[in-house]
């Protein structure tokens, strides 16, 4: 199915819940996203437990807003948007509650071991703890620009912060991850 | 152009994002800098490290997980219940978001704070 974003979103707004299209539209949207979604959670927030249900209920918030959707802006930054917001209030919550940071470690460490894994585990941790030093949404702008290649204008929508702030956000992440591996 | 101007836009410059006529003027400089060269390098190096990353695998089942939450969300799960549910956790996440500062944790200065009711929103924090 060669659809494009909007003409799914399009099909879900025109159909009524229980009709087969609308279900199949929205199908294939899931299955178009789900993937990068979840990395970029997984990445952003540390947990893959944690990405997978943060993943679903992206789906199930973007399934309820569509019918508000308005075709201004593209409908990947619109889901990449409430990902990240979402993401970040998981985020705010464990930091709330217990030393996120630790447990952010602590988890890639212990899932690193996931069978799909293609590249070195030890590089892998070595990545994983150094974006977990730089913040939140340096980290979150720099993920959006290097594996999901949005441009700053995107990332600028999915952050809600001007084009400028993401030039600033990725730059002081690179320059940040350039000091640890300076250090290291 | 400057170093100092340089090396605030050789990020943008290595996305493509810094413009025509900004990207040129960092080429010519770049062309004569080492030290900035340097810095570009040590860039694009650190971003092929991120893009090393391996790609996660989610659940097979995913797909079909969420399709099923769909369906029951809107066909069978009567609205009232969980509307009142997440009303009531969105007063205490906005109640919670009202009480935490911008820092990581209670610093000496907080305690300084008048009137001590301040002392409720450390308290707070610190759970």
């Amino acid at each position: 199915m060669t659809d494009s974003d909007l003409d799914l979103i399009k099909a879900v707004q025109a159909e009524s819940f229980l009709s087969k299209t609308g279900q199949q539209a929205f199908e294939v949207l899931v299955k178009r996203y789900q993937q990068p979604l979840f990395n970029f959670i997984y990445r952003y927030v540390g947990e893959r437990s944690a990405a997978e249900d943060l993943a679903q209920e992206v789906f199930l918030r973007v399934w309820q807003a569509a019918p508000r959707f308005e075709a201004r802006g593209k409908v990947s930054t619109w889901i990449f948007k409430i990902a990240y917001n979402l993401s970040m209030n998981e985020i705010k919550r464990r930091r709330r509650y217990q030393d996120f940071y630790k447990g952010f470690c602590d988890n890639m460490r212990a899932e690193s071991l996931f069978p799909e894994q293609r590249g070195s585990r030890e590089l892998e941790q070595d990545i994983m703890r150094a974006l977990a030093q730089i913040p939140e949404n340096q980290r979150a702008a720099l993920l959006l620009r290097v594996n999901e290649d949005f441009s700053y204008n995107e990332i600028s929508e999915i952050l809600n912060v001007s084009p400028a702030a993401v030039e600033s956000l990725i730059f002081r992440a690179r320059t940040k991850l350039r000091e640890l591996r300076i250090e290291n | 152009m400057k170093c100092q101007d340089v090396r605030k836009k050789i990020s943008a410059y290595m996305d493509g994002e810094s413009g025509a006529a900004m990207s040129h003027r960092i080429r010519q400089h770049l062309s004569d800098c080492a030290e900035c060269r340097k810095i570009l390098q040590d860039f694009q190096e650190t971003e092929s490290f991120i893009r090393k990353l391996p790609i996660y695998s989610i659940s097979p089942e995913f797909t079909q997980r969420v399709m099923t939450e769909l369906r029951f969300d809107k066909g069978t799960k009567p609205a009232f219940a969980p509307n009142l549910l997440n009303r009531i956790l969105n007063f205490f996440e906005s109640f919670f978001n009202l009480l935490e500062s911008p820092k990581a944790s209670a610093s000496i200065e907080e305690f300084a704070d008048f009137p001590p009711c301040s002392l409720c929103k450390i308290y707070f924090k610190i759970l």
